[in-house]
């Protein structure tokens, strides 16, 4: 599969009074051409900040790349010049996001919004971005877009509101598409509409998706791969298939145990203890160490490396060391994983 | 990525079993809203010269009218307008009560002549300085004289450290009384503020609905009239004094701070935890004193340290518009007023209870927003 | 909008009424009225001077004759200068007064708006300390010290312009700097703060997102939504023009009504008081409502919602 984006090593950290907070500290992963990637993880894990970093949209001055590339078209995005990364903002990378309630500028009319970015990118004359603007408006099923673009954020509903933002960011048919979490600020059904609409979207303008969140039942709904981020690292990545029936990482176990289920009701949930580790001053050895039930004595002396589980799963855990005694995950997770089994062949 | 075959110590692959707790480590120790606050407001720089300030201001304002020679309503003809003299500085030249003007005459001699009779022929006090000889022209000549209006006056072991004012009266002493006096208005007529503003947003807040809604038409009524016009109004049929300036500010003051409660409490009022509080059998005034004060004092603080600088200001604007504190009293306001009449001539009248005035507001005002930065939670780390 | 802004005349009507009323009775309370401080006057013309002022008759009719006096404009005549009405006074003199106003508040804005906005683009540059130290100054230090220090030096030390009265337009520049520094330093500080609270917003991330350039993202989505508050605080605003007023055309002595309040305070003269005061009410209460209506019409928000 062809290679679209390519992150390495990448570290990011923030400047903050009480020291430099370690927010992504050494990401590697590829994103290929039509695939959707779901990246998972609990809040301040990290995976807004590599996405906002994809994008050279990181809080200047004191958000910066400490170490690490990512690139596209031949170009390391983090080299790159502001004037230079604004040609590659909305035209080849575009971001949907998290709140349509903030999102949308309050007092600029909806057409106009959505017109911005046609008109700096593909050179088009007002008509034509009107015109284009319209379609993409029927695209995600906004109705009566003619009318619809004279007005302003405030007479939108959220679930229209975050169509809007998708019309946004589809407007220049971006080849990468980062959407942060966009349906976690909207009511379930709406989040399913939204949902919906994304998949029928990606089969129309094959563009390749990063998609990140913290509901598993979302990753599993609309993802082609999976990677589980922890304290600014990635634990596990694979496919969703071998992420969620075959999980390595006891992070993974405790994410996936913890995600209630229409049958949970006899079994209990399996809650990770804790909170995470402070990035100011991040552990020595595995950061999940201190919450892990499976901690090895090493995982507090030195941080597990990626583990080949195959060709497309690997998961960074000393547990799958040829010399680690062989740890079976929890039997709740266990139950939960082969209950997930029977739930998706009955939906099927 | 190939799985590494690395050297490791074989006997670390075994489970740990460490105490979960572990990771429930708080990482920084836990302070309250009001210790977080003082504690970055410490190091604001700025804000720390204005305490000083304010304290120094503060501390001179007690003690210098109680324990200089003269007191404020003390009058000397024979020691009027004297220029500033001060210890130690008239050595170097400054302060050192000398007036210094040029004249002009036909000659060096009518010059003179002019500077004899406007400083009462004591030409023993004066130093002659000759500025252009003149050609018998008119005005052509000019001298500049220096003229010694302490030792003239026989008073050469007084200092008057602000100089007199017209009636003989020492500036320094008034100054100080007048910074007094205007602080203790601004002090008092916050107090009342604070009082009644707190009281009434608190109420209008914490019982909501119907008592809500009718203290709160009957704020907005008073907040449609125009303060100016009720503070002068006031002051006008009142005997004017201290107490007609407190009234006339307070009556329209404490509406601001009644607002700001009143949103405060009715937003905290619906909080969880003052729920639990209610639910758990707590008492009015146990929710009230226990929760909502303390959450609520942060903006209360930087509400009075605002109102105390404009209630200074609005002393001084009503002294200056001819409204403020009968003679012979003194406030900042009235000083400056004083001072304004003969600007032209004596500008040294007006110069210290301006810069009094504006070092106070200054610092009052940083302090204020130090404050208001110190408690907003959107700027906490 | 129509009823709604029929309506808030209607309680500014009442607004008013109220304040004119409760000032009438004030001053009619008041321990002196100028002619009994005139101890010259004999009983025979005291009586004839307050027939001629109708102050003989009872309060009630008293008070008729002052609101139906209102209604057609007229404020009474003037116990300072004989004869001549107190409308007629203040006609005379509202000229001076509302243009250095006018120049004040619109080179304050100006000037303010500019200051912030830089202040806040630069965040933590050069140029915002300096607009937040101008803010700090020009919200603390009382206009009238600064009016007199403007004074003292550039016209009596300099001599650039002329000291004081109102002949030219070089004899408003002064005033009128001394006048402008208030609004100047609110509108600087208010601005700076929404700016930088409009440009953490999400929807600036969005405009990034999409590609605009820094300048395009700042004026089209930046300022218009920075300045639209602004609007908030041309209420205070106003009341700070009216206290600026009253001391500045003291020091620099302008013919106008500021200056001829001050002088009837210490002449108590109340019918010229009484009406500067009205006078103040409806300016101030008119700002209100003029905010409340261009809020309405600026903010699209509000424009709908209060539209009905």
């Amino acid at each position: 599969m062809e290679k679209i984006l390519e992150v390495k090593d990448l570290k990011v950290s923030f400047k903050t009074h009480g020291g430099e907070v370690q927010a992504v500290r050494g990401v590697t992963f590829d994103l290929h051409k039509g695939e959707t990637l779901a990246i998972v993880g609990e809040s301040g894990s990290g995976k807004s900040v590599t996405t906002k970093t994809l994008m050279g949209l990181l809080p200047k001055p004191h958000g910066f790349v400490k170490e690490g590339s990512i690139t596209f078209d031949n170009k390391d995005i983090t080299k790159l010049k502001e004037s230079e990364l604004q040609k590659i903002r909305g035209k080849d990378i575009s971001m949907i996001f998290q709140d349509p309630m903030t999102s949308l500028n309050p007092t600029m009319k909806v057409g106009t919004q959505i017109m911005e970015g046609l008109i700096k990118h593909q050179n088009m004359g007002k008509a034509e971005a009107r015109e284009k603007a319209i379609e993409l408006m029927n695209l995600v099923q906004i109705p009566n877009p003619e009318a619809r673009m004279k007005q302003y954020p405030h007479q939108f509903s959220g679930g229209m509101r975050q169509r809007v933002v998708i019309a946004i960011a589809l407007a220049c048919n971006p080849r990468v598409l980062i959407a942060d979490e966009p349906t976690t600020a909207l009511d379930v059904t709406i989040q399913a509409q939204i949902l919906e609409l994304m998949k029928d979207i990606q089969k129309k303008v094959d563009t390749s998706i990063i998609f990140i969140t913290h509901d598993l039942g979302v990753v599993a709904n609309v993802a082609d791969r999976v990677a589980v981020m922890y304290a600014g690292k990635i634990v596990e990545i694979g496919t969703v298939d071998e992420v969620f029936y075959n999980p390595k990482h006891p992070y993974t176990w405790g994410l996936l145990g913890s995600m209630p289920t229409l049958e949970s009701d006899e079994e209990e949930l399996f809650a990770i203890p804790g909170t995470p580790p402070d990035l100011i001053a991040p552990p020595k050895g595995d950061a999940f160490a201190a919450r892990n039930k499976f901690a090895l004595e090493i995982d507090f002396v030195e941080q597990p490396p990626m583990f080949k589980v195959s060709d497309t799963h690997y998961a960074a855990t000393w547990l799958l060391h040829e010399d680690a005694p062989k740890v079976e995950p929890p039997e709740s997770v266990k139950k939960r994983i082969e209950s997930m089994d029977h739930s998706e062949e009955a939906t099927r | 990525m190939e799985n590494p075959k690395k050297n490791v110590d074989k006997n670390l692959f075994q489970l740990a079993n460490r105490p979960e707790e572990q990771g429930d480590k708080i990482a920084r120790p836990s302070t309250t809203l009001l210790q977080d606050a003082f504690r970055s407001l410490r190091r604001n720089v700025f804000v720390m010269i204005s305490i000083i300030l304010l304290v120094f201001i503060l501390a001179m304002s007690i003690i210098v009218p109680m324990v200089s020679d003269h007191s404020y309503t003390e009058q000397d003809l024979n020691a009027s307008l004297m220029k500033p003299r001060v210890p130690g500085l008239e050595k170097m030249g400054i302060f050192d009560g000398k007036e210094t003007k040029n004249f002009v005459g036909n000659n060096v001699q009518a010059a003179t002549q002019k500077a004899n009779v406007a400083y009462d022929n004591a030409s023993d006090y004066m130093d002659v300085e000759v500025v252009s000889e003149g050609n018998g022209s008119p005005n052509s000549a000019e001298v500049k004289v220096t003229y010694d209006k302490y030792g003239a006056k026989d008073m050469a072991d007084d200092y008057y450290y602000f100089g007199t004012d017209r009636l003989g009266r020492d500036l320094w002493v008034r100054a100080w009384q007048g910074t007094r006096i205007s602080l203790l208005i601004a002090f008092v007529a916050a107090a009342i503020d604070l009082a009644i503003g707190v009281a009434y947003g608190g109420i209008a807040g914490y019982f909501g609905g119907r008592v809500d809604n009718y203290l709160m038409r009957f704020l907005e009524v008073i907040v449609g009239l125009p303060n100016l016009v009720v503070v002068i109004l006031m002051i006008l049929i009142l005997d004017p004094g201290l107490w007609a300036i407190i009234i006339a500010l307070s009556i329209t003051g404490w509406t601001s701070m009644a607002r700001i409660v009143r949103g405060e409490v009715l937003k905290l009022r619906g909080q969880e935890y003052v729920l639990a509080a209610r639910t758990l059998g707590a008492s009015n005034s146990k929710i009230i004193g226990k929760h909502l004060i303390p959450n609520v004092s942060g903006l209360i603080i930087v509400n009075t340290m605002f109102t105390i600088p404009s209630a200074i200001f609005f002393e001084a604007f009503l002294s200056f518009i001819g409204l403020g504190l009968p003679a012979p009293d003194a406030s900042l306001g009235t000083l400056i007023n004083d001072g304004f009449t003969s600007i032209l001539i004596t500008p040294h009248v007006i110069i210290w209870p301006a810069i009094l005035i504006s070092l106070i507001m200054i610092s009052f005002n940083i302090l204020a927003d130090g404050l208001r930065d110190a408690f907003d939670p959107k700027m906490r780390n | 909008m129509g009823k709604y802004i029929a309506q808030r005349i209607g309680y500014m009507l009442i607004t008013l009424f109220l304040i004119a009323t409760i000032s009438f009775f004030l001053m009619h309370f008041l321990p002196g009225t100028p002619i009994t401080n005139e101890n010259k006057l004999s009983p025979e013309q005291r009586e004839i001077i307050l027939e001629t002022y109708g102050l003989n008759d009872p309060l009630p009719v008293q008070y008729v004759k002052y609101m139906g006096g209102l209604v057609t404009g007229d404020l009474g005549v003037s116990f300072q200068y004989d004869n001549r009405g107190v409308t007629q006074i203040l006609m005379d003199r509202i000229g001076p007064s509302m243009q250095l106003g006018a120049q004040a508040l619109l080179i304050g804005t100006i000037l303010g708006v500019l200051l912030g906005l830089v202040a806040a683009i630069y965040h933590n540059g050069f140029m915002d300390y300096t607009s937040t130290i101008v803010a700090v100054l020009g919200t603390s230090i009382p206009s009238f010290v600064f009016a007199a220090l403007l004074q003292y030096v550039l016209a009596v030390q300099l001599g650039w312009f002329p000291v004081a009265t109102w002949e030219g337009f070089s004899y408003t520049i002064l005033p009128t700097i001394a006048l402008a520094i208030f609004p100047m330093a609110t509108c600087a500080r208010f601005v700076r703060t929404e700016m930088i609270e409009v440009l953490g917003e999400e929807y600036i991330t969005t405009a990034r997102a999409k590609g605009l350039k820094g300048s395009a993202i700042i004026f089209k989505h930046g300022i218009r939504n920075a300045l639209i508050p602004l609007i908030t605080v041309l209420g205070p605003l106003a009341v700070g023009l009216l206290t600026g007023t009253l001391v500045i055309e003291k020091v620099f002595a302008v013919p106008g009504i500021g200056q001829q309040f001050v002088s009837s305070v210490t002449t108590n003269d109340f019918p010229i008081i009484m009406g500067t005061t009205l006078l103040f009410a409806v300016f101030f209460i008119v700002m209100l409502l003029i905010i409340d209506i261009l809020y309405g019409l600026i903010d699209p928000r509000i424009r709908l919602a209060g539209g009905k």
